[in-house]
């Protein structure tokens, strides 16, 4: 997890990253602001990489 | 012996959960399919606990939409032919953001003027909060859910079809 604090500190924007075989895939973005939004957001990252995992994705975009 | 005995709870709660979702009134179609992901996806099982244990109903109604945007996300992945999709171009964001934006405005209209979200959702079997987060956002709106939203509305495919969909 990575994440920076913007607006003079005021949000802090998550961003989940998975590292799969030399590979970090940048899988979503979210501005924390509860433990439940974190615990939703931890269980769409579990499906992203089951679906890297197993082959099931699409780059939109790399840099 | 005491995985599987983990494992059949778990599942067990799941159907539970796929109880009171329909106790909510929520449709039979997004149920059976959130119940389908989660067999497969422990995240998308996950997903069905935190459904149960919301501290609100704001919360609630985030994990249904979550829900319907990953049940959406893996039918399009299913039914489409991959390879080809546009890769979005950093520098081109701002703009296809408000080609979506104004997108979804022009279909916003549209639903007002047949009964707004709540008619939709009806319609369409998919959860409002999905819907109201499908309006207020600019994220590129999938195929599988404008293919729902042009049948409820009566409109054709082609008029419903943006240049940016997922």
């Amino acid at each position: 997890m990575k994440w920076h604090n913007m607006g003079s500190g005021k949000f802090q924007l998550r961003l989940a990253i998975a590292v799969i075989k030399n590979s970090a895939f940048l899988c979503q973005g979210y501005v924390k602001q509860s433990e439940f939004v974190d615990r939703r957001e931890m269980a769409k990252l579990r499906i992203r990489i089951q679906d890297i995992e197993q082959g099931d994705f699409e780059l939109r975009g790399s840099l | 012996m005491k995985n599987s005995k983990k494992k059949a709870k778990e599942l067990v709660r799941i159907f539970e959960i796929a109880v009171a979702m329909r106790a909510a009134r929520l449709s039979p179609e997004f149920v059976v399919k959130s119940v389908r992901l989660a067999l497969d996806y422990d995240g998308a099982r996950e997903l069905m606990l935190l459904w149960a244990q919301a501290p609100s109903a704001q919360d609630c109604e985030d994990v249904e939409a979550d829900l319907q945007d990953e049940i959406d996300a893996h039918h399009s992945r299913s039914n489409l032919q991959r390879g080809k999709r546009k890769v979005v171009r950093f520098d081109d964001v701002e703009l296809i953001a408000k080609d979506i934006e104004g997108f979804k405005r022009h279909l916003r209209r549209i639903v007002d003027q047949q009964g707004g979200i709540s008619a939709l959702a009806h319609k369409t079997g998919i959860p409002q909060p999905s819907l109201s987060r499908f309006f207020n956002s600019v994220s590129v709106p999938r195929r599988v859910t404008l293919y729902k939203i042009a049948r409820a509305l009566g409109l054709r495919d082609d008029e419903i079809i943006t240049n940016w969909v997922a």
